[in-house]
């Protein structure tokens, strides 16, 4: 007796967490943004929208596949654009001081 | 399988699909839905290192330490930069070390996070209660 259902639900949950952890994140670097007047953040607060958007694209995806296993191609998709956001929260951090 | 390799290199796809992805057998869905949640939980992780780093420049006070300031929040977002791809290598080594039916590979990520996250809490209470 199976319930991939749950499995499938819960993943899709940790998708929408992700996706709302983005957001915020969106909002944090904007906000630093409009502060420092460092155009380098917008650009971070864009990634972290498109990640964020991404998200939400993987958690519609991951309901459709039901409990087919990840691929290893989407997640490195999104793991690219992860490290992205970062490298540019890097350079604005670097950038504000 | 030979007409599937033959499409793949037709259609020329922008990040090839790593070949472990064929060896041994598909694992139990659970496990590998719990491996993908498990890569999350290390993205949001990290996308957490990053709120800190903004958190670290905007809420402490610049008056006196400004460069000790951007050494934390520049710690904390490179960080936030690197764990993506070791939260990416870990999923594959678990999916592939799954796949195989062989153990899981030993990790010191847990152990270099809390220690890195347990330095830098400590030194931003010092920082906070000295400017």
């Amino acid at each position: 007796m199976s319930r991939p259902g749950l499995q499938t639900e819960r993943t899709a949950l940790a998708w929408t967490r992700t996706a709302t952890v983005a957001l915020v994140t969106v909002i944090l670097l904007a906000r630093l943004g409009v502060h420092t007047g460092q155009p380098v953040l917008f650009c971070g607060a864009a990634a972290a929208c498109a990640l964020a958007l991404l998200s939400f694209w993987r958690r519609r995806r991951r309901l459709d596949a039901g409990t087919d296993a990840a691929r290893a191609r989407s997640l490195l998709v999104f793991t690219g654009l992860t490290a992205m956001c970062g490298a540019l929260a890097v350079a604005g951090v670097l950038a504000a001081a | 399988m030979p007409v599937s390799a033959a499409r793949s290199t037709n259609q020329n796809p922008p990040v090839a699909e790593p070949r472990w992805q064929h060896e041994g057998e598909e694992p139990d869905y659970r496990f590998s839905l719990a491996n993908e949640r498990t890569f999350l939980a290390w993205i949001r992780t990290a996308l957490a290192l990053l709120a800190g780093a903004v958190a670290v420049i905007q809420f402490l006070p610049s008056t006196a330490l400004e460069g000790l300031r951007t050494a934390f929040a520049a710690v904390l977002a490179v960080g936030g930069t690197m764990l993506p791809v070791v939260a990416y290598r870990r999923w594959a080594a678990v999916q592939r070390a799954m796949r195989n039916d062989g153990p899981l590979p030993f990790t010191p990520l847990l152990a270099v996070v809390s220690g890195v996250v347990g330095l830098l809490g400590a030194g931003l209470v010092v920082l906070a209660v000295v400017s």
